[in-house]
């Protein structure tokens, strides 16, 4: 009987890692921006996306890839707004690359001249975090019903997220809830945390929430251009 | 294996085991070597153990810091062990 040892020394999700980075360089070269939006089920992804689209008709281009285990509900409430595809995971809990990339392929030419293209991830704040799609930028919405202790329970979510929006901002008066715990408690963990407060139902918040994403969007052409010089 | 690496090594092994069983690494053991949160500060250069996911510089109280280990899972090493000899002495 003999042994021997192989040396692997190699991070497991590497090769998911280098496709999402590939597709990330891809969409910054074609002026895409790309948006994870994680939350828990029903802070209101959706709604927050809805709001988005409305406001930026006939101004930005935006499409959709949502996914969720089952139905194609979400995408029926956005397609008359933008292009949106469903992606159902048959159960899986969160969004993987190859399930982004086809949703793509469905997108089609739409997908050439995009200024967005949104990732409503499934409902879940646990394993999306675990998860690079490509994005640009990470999103996580809570909603002021969900209690403001949670980021430190999610700190991977929380870590590896730019922006928080705090979502059904309306409800703020009726809810044990405060903006700045909140906050203070996800910048522990992630102290770079942009955190904007929104009502989807009303429309507040979502004049900076658009005006954010259009800054962001500038940011990885101009490093991208600066890259190439 | 770190603590933002989304793995529970219970469960892991639990896993493992499962897929194991029945296969060539039936019996197979996996060994977890656990690292620890480290980050470091982009304004005074500090590196730092981060404890309860606080990722501010204790030193200088920055927020710019930025995570140098224990946001994965890295196999390191695979120990294989030829039976054949051992369990087939009829083979020619």
């Amino acid at each position: 009987m003999s042994s021997r040892t192989i040396e692997i020394r190699q991070e497991l999700h590497q090769e998911a890692r280098a496709a999402a980075s590939r597709l990330r360089r891809e969409m910054t070269r074609r002026g895409t921006l790309i948006v994870n939006l994680v939350s828990s089920p029903g802070a209101g992804k959706t709604s927050l996306l809805e709001a988005t689209a409305r406001r930026w008709r006939d101004h930005r281009r935006m499409a959709v890839l949502v996914g969720d285990l089952a139905t194609d509900r979400d995408a029926r409430r956005l397609q008359p707004h933008v292009p949106a595809v469903q992606l159902t995971t048959g159960g899986a809990c969160h969004l993987e690359l190859p399930l982004v990339q086809r949703g793509l392929e469905i997108l089609g030419s739409v997908q050439d001249t995009l200024e967005f293209l949104f990732i409503e991830n499934v409902g879940n704040l646990v394993c999306p975090a675990s998860h690079d799609l490509g994005e640009h930028l990470r999103v996580v919405l809570l909603s002021t019903t969900e209690g403001d202790d949670k980021p430190g329970k999610y700190p991977k979510m929380f870590r590896s997220s730019q922006v928080l929006v705090i979502s059904k901002l309306d409800l703020l008066p009726h809810v044990p809830f405060s903006l700045e715990a909140v906050a203070e408690d996800a910048r522990q963990i992630q102290p770079d945390l942009a955190v904007l407060p929104v009502c989807a139902l009303t429309g507040s918040g979502i004049d900076a929430w658009c005006d954010y994403l259009n800054f962001q969007r500038q940011r990885p052409l101009i490093e991208a251009s600066a890259c190439s010089e | 294996m770190g603590p933002l690496a989304g793995v529970e090594a219970l469960l892991l092994e639990s896993a493992f085991n499962d897929l194991a069983a029945g296969s060539i690494a039936a019996g197979a053991v996996l060994r977890f070597n656990a690292v620890r949160l480290l980050a470091g500060c982009l304004d005074c250069g500090r590196e730092f153990e981060v404890e309860r996911f606080c990722f501010r510089c204790p030193d200088c109280s920055s927020g710019r810091t930025t995570l140098l280990q224990g946001d994965s899972v890295i196999l390191e090493s695979i120990d294989l062990v030829d039976e054949i000899e051992a369990t087939s002495p009829g083979l020619v």
